[in-house]
């Protein structure tokens, strides 16, 4: 989805959430799908999704509020390719991951995930190219996640461009196991 | 132990939804991939659904091919017939095609490797079936060529055709399938559709977009 696609689809949803009567229940799956992907893309945080009733209307109006102020949105992809034909589903509420919305987050996510379901993605060969930065982005996630764990508030993601995801990809490089503790010397990638 | 004589039964009623009716014909573009570049161990089908392929992945580094034709009818002389076998009967798969081109690059890179080669091939019927119930859209994607693969049983070239504009008239057949028909679909018609879209991505190092 490119940047222009994705503002109309934002202001749909945010036309429909606004109705008074509005639910959740309203929404579609793809609506839903949309969330699960764009939510962190534009807020920075990951967004889960819990017992709440308005959820995904919350998390809509939230995106809204922040993309008007900040007009930006993480589109970035420093290198990560999946092997043609991929298409990688999330149990975990993360929707599906493939060429069309590849991004480091969306990537590390899936990676990780699938990696606490045993499943090494990069043994696997499922990814035919990932960035030089590779380990640092790791770490930067499980960061991210500590963060958020611990309830420290962070500003909006701002990429460095809101372009489609243009990295030519690198080497594939060896996959290195991660455990859930990150490193004390965190650095960001960004 | 139960002898299993592959009994060959149907198992459900035929018949015919009249508000949604079978649709002939194929979309402009179908994907072309050389069947070594296919990653079979990778290939997922449905669990109870034996004729749906859930997951179809390229080698590392390898990619499928777009082939359009323009036509009113295109990839016409597309269909499945009966195939007699010695031992048990089988399904001939055919794939008609128009390459309305002839050039040095045309050749090199398309007509000599459907020489020889062995093909799978992805259409886009226009029956997208989407009014059923259940997995709407599963009859969009239809796959020749998995079992056996297509090769070359057509191969010509008239100047003076105006069928084919002087270019190429193309059969690929596929014989002795086991399988009626095998269909792509993952979950629904838009995940579906990307899968189909990122099978033609190119690959670093050249390759054509």
């Amino acid at each position: 989805m490119i940047h222009g696609e994705f503002k109309d689809k934002l202001a749909s949803l945010v036309e429909r959430v606004n109705s008074p009567k509005s639910r959740d229940a309203d929404l579609s799956k793809a609506d839903k799908d949309f969330v699960f992907e764009y939510y962190p893309r534009v807020t920075g945080r990951y967004f889960h999704k819990s017992k709440c009733s308005e959820c995904f209307k919350d998390a809509i109006i939230q995106m809204n509020l922040i993309y008007n102020k900040t007009k930006q949105i993480d589109m970035k992809n420093s290198g990560f390719k999946l092997r043609n034909g991929v298409v990688l589903h999330s149990q975990s509420g993360n929707g599906v991951l493939s060429f069309k919305n590849l991004t480091d987050e969306r990537a590390i996510a899936f990676i990780v995930e699938f990696a606490e379901r045993k499943v090494d993605l990069l043994k696997q060969g499922m990814f035919a190219a990932v960035p030089d930065n590779y380990d640092d982005l790791i770490v930067a996630y499980y960061q991210k996640l500590e963060d958020e764990a611990n309830g420290v508030n962070k500003e909006p993601v701002k990429a460095d461009n809101v372009t489609e995801a243009t990295t030519a990809p690198s080497e594939v490089k060896t996959p290195v196991k991660r455990t859930r503790t990150p490193k004390k010397s965190a650095k960001t990638s960004k | 132990m139960a002898n299993n004589y592959c009994d060959a039964i149907i198992t459900s009623d035929i018949e015919i939804d009249c508000k949604n009716l079978n649709v002939r014909g194929l979309e402009k573009m179908a994907i072309i991939m050389n069947r070594d570049d296919i990653d079979f161990d990778k290939i997922e089908y449905n669990a109870t659904r034996p004729n749906v392929v859930e997951s179809l992945v390229m080698k590392a580094g390898k990619r499928g091919y777009r082939a359009t034709v323009p036509t009113q009818q295109p990839f016409s002389g597309t269909g499945s017939t009966l195939g007699d076998g010695a031992v048990l009967k089988s399904i001939n798969n055919t794939l008609g095609m128009l390459i309305l081109a002839n050039d040095p690059d045309v050749c090199a890179n398309v007509i000599d490797g459907l020489l020889n080669g062995t093909f799978v091939a992805i259409v886009e019927n226009k029956f997208k079936n989407m009014n059923k119930e259940t997995t709407p859209g599963d009859s969009t994607f239809q796959i020749y060529g998995l079992q056996q693969g297509l090769v070359s049983t057509t191969l010509e070239l008239d100047k003076y055709s105006a069928d084919t504009n002087a270019g190429w008239n193309v059969v690929l057949t596929e014989e002795g399938a086991t399988m009626s028909g095998i269909f792509l679909f993952d979950t629904d018609i838009a995940t579906t559709r990307t899968l189909f879209e990122s099978l033609t991505q190119p690959v670093g190092g050249g390759g054509g977009g």
